[in-house]
């Protein structure tokens, strides 16, 4: 009993840990300021992973989206300088969303007709997409967005960071996408079961096509409210954005064999990516660390998520036994 | 005779084709210095190629190798510039590399989780060590004898080019004459039936990340050496620079079939299209792009021929 509740909070449970000794540690942790920041910067990590979890649940992976985040950006960032009608802003929203829809459609086309794996298709379209948003901006920024558009990533509503409410509400799209829509079931069987699904009627390539143009619609408005809240774009955004989101979503417990997971751990996976940063931050830790430490702790995340010291344990235990074995023969 | 001409696999006229017609576009292509310079630089790819083949052959994958590079480089540059020996501080950084690869077999084979993920985790561990180690700033300047490894020549042929050479046999033999050999096509082949035929298999995963380690580590030494400066994200990129070339070798993403000296060709063919690229003053962006367009379709077309 208490052993199934730990096993099913147990990232809860770690974010809260976290939480304390972080707050015993340093005494600016707990104040409302940096947890207003905290929550700002979660807040995009968490856009980029709840797409990214629906590609992983599929069984696949996606490099590509810090480029696809700095092209359409890129693109479409002279449509919201200042003096921009909220016409022309919406117009540029929507076209930068299609930019990233129809990259990541490029993505599906590839991995389900053509059966590249994911990871070299996403890489592949990493390097074309930051090649023509270099080869576009050609070293210049463009930046003094009208106070609009600065909304979306800046601004505040009855206290709460504008960024923050928009993450919410796409966690909350994608939660009622994936556990009470067709869609949503059959993303599930397409990563468990590629076989299971064809035979049950189910298109492994259209689930597969319209998984990673979603995720490049996603990609495409995470880079938007980036910008938006830096009040900049320049092509080379978003070059951690697939790192990070990969982090958040196997700290969070979806499976990169597929099909198991869900956008609930994602966002503690994503809270604890952002505590971790903010401690090191608040801590005086060289950011130079924050790279290894991400590194370290997705590695540490997937081998506990399934149990496995013991059964590592266990493993060295026989190849130990085998080599006695050969070692006898 | 035409029998013979059949016999030679697409790849290799690929590698001619491509040779003449950059050979037909720049007027500098066919110089000897040139030519040296393409062996300098694929060499350090043909090394880290061999990683990623023992990998690929295994049905894994080993996106690790140029994190790994980068964190074995830099430690062996900080070290010399402590004072310590050359002989002391390449052990030292190919320990470090080693280890890195030897920790990565064993969450692989022990934990039996996927190696995309693992490996995705090492190469921000390693690319992260080598920038607290560096202090983010690359780490140039050493003596002349550390760069004559990546830099001089033996019989008047690069230095890198006999590293290359040595690594590819002694990774081919392995794959050839040994157990560990048979046991990597067994495991890329069809995992539970090799199980069930009694190979190791995480004994053989283990090794194979772990000897993994050991190349990216040869790489990133020699890296340093050759371009007189170890930096934290040198070796970025030759991972997948790396799948590039064992892909366009001929061994293909699902295991079990292909070996090393196809893809030494694979490593020939992208360092010449990186090279003519460059001559031909293309700028660094469209570089990207078209290798990136250029990796997507050689692993396209073998997966096209894979299904049908």
């Amino acid at each position: 009993m208490l052993r199934s509740y730990l096993a099913r909070f147990s990232r809860g449970i770690a974010l809260l840990a976290l939480c304390v000794i972080v707050s015993l540690a340093t005494p600016v942790f707990l104040t409302s300021d940096n947890l207003l920041n905290v929550a700002r910067q979660a807040s995009l990590l968490l856009i980029l992973s709840t797409g990214m979890t629906v590609v992983i649940l599929v069984g696949g992976t996606d490099l590509s989206i810090g480029s696809i985040a700095a092209l359409s950006s890129c693109l479409v960032a002279p449509f919201f300088l200042r003096g921009a009608s909220t016409l022309q802003i919406v117009l540029g929203i929507i076209l930068g969303l299609g930019v990233g829809a129809v990259l990541g459609f490029l993505n599906g086309l590839m991995i389900s007709k053509i059966g590249l794996p994911p990871f070299v298709a996403t890489y592949g379209m990493n390097q074309i997409a930051r090649g023509i948003a270099l080869a576009y901006m050609a070293g210049n920024i463009t930046y003094g967005f009208g106070p609009t558009f600065r909304y979306l990533g800046a601004g505040m509503l009855y206290g709460i960071p504008v960024p923050v409410i928009i993450a919410a509400a796409v966690f909350l799209l994608f939660y009622f996408l994936l556990s009470k829509t067709v869609f949503g079931r059959q993303v599930y069987v397409v990563g468990a079961r590629p076989s299971v699904a064809t035979f049950s009627g189910i298109s492994v390539p259209e689930t597969m096509l319209k998984v990673y143009t979603i995720n490049g619609l996603v990609a495409a408005f995470g880079g938007l409210v980036f910008i938006s809240r830096l009040n900049a774009a320049e092509a080379g955004l978003g070059e951690t954005f697939p790192l990070q989101a990969i982090g958040a979503v196997a700290i969070g417990g979806t499976s990169f064999r597929g099909g198991i997971g869900g956008v609930t751990g994602t966002i503690i996976g994503a809270l604890i990516v952002t505590v971790l940063t903010n401690a090191m931050n608040l801590l005086g830790v060289s950011t130079l660390w924050q790279t290894a430490v991400t590194g370290a702790v997705i590695i540490l995340a997937v081998v506990l998520d399934q149990g496995l010291v013991a059964q590592g344990v266990g493993a060295a235990l026989v190849m130990r036994r085998n080599r006695r074995v050969r070692a006898e023969a | 005779m035409v029998a013979a001409i059949k016999r030679v696999p697409g790849i290799v006229y690929v590698l001619v084709a491509l040779i003449m017609g950059f050979g037909w576009f720049i007027p500098g292509f066919f110089t000897v210095s040139n030519f040296l310079s393409v062996i300098r630089q694929g060499s350090v790819l043909a090394v880290v190629s061999l990683g990623a083949t023992l990998a690929i052959l295994s049905r894994g994958v080993n996106l690790s190798l140029g994190g790994v590079m980068s964190l074995a480089g830099v430690v062996t540059g900080v070290l010399m510039h402590r004072g310590w020996s050359i002989m002391a501080a390449i052990l030292v950084g190919m320990a470090t590399a080693t280890a890195a690869g030897w920790l990565t077999g064993i969450v692989i084979a022990g934990a039996g989780i996927a190696p995309f993920v693992v490996t995705l985790g090492m190469m921000s561990v390693g690319e992260g060590l080598a920038l607290v180690i560096s202090g983010g700033a690359s780490v140039p300047g050493f003596s002349n004898a550390f760069q004559v490894l990546g830099q001089g020549y033996l019989l008047r042929v690069p230095i890198p080019f006999w590293i290359a050479v040595m690594a590819f046999l002694i990774v081919h033999f392995i794959l050839r004459d040994t157990q560990l050999g048979v046991s990597i096509y067994a495991v890329g082949g069809n995992e539970d039936a090799a199980s069930l035929s009694g190979v190791d298999v995480r004994r053989c995963k283990l090794q194979i990340y772990l000897i993994g380690g050991i190349l990216a580590g040869v790489a990133g030494v020699v890296l340093a050496s050759r371009m007189n400066s170890a930096h934290p994200s040198g070796g970025m990129g030759f991972e997948f620079d790396a799948i590039a070339a064992t892909v366009v070798g001929g061994t293909p993403m699902s295991g079990g079939r292909g070996g090393v000296v196809g893809t030494m060709v694979g490593a020939a063919i992208i360092s010449i299209m990186r090279n003519g690229l460059n001559m031909l003053g293309l700028p660094t962006p469209w570089q990207m792009t078209i290798i990136g367009m250029i990796i997507i379709g050689s692993i396209a077309l073998d997966a096209l021929k894979s299904n049908r």
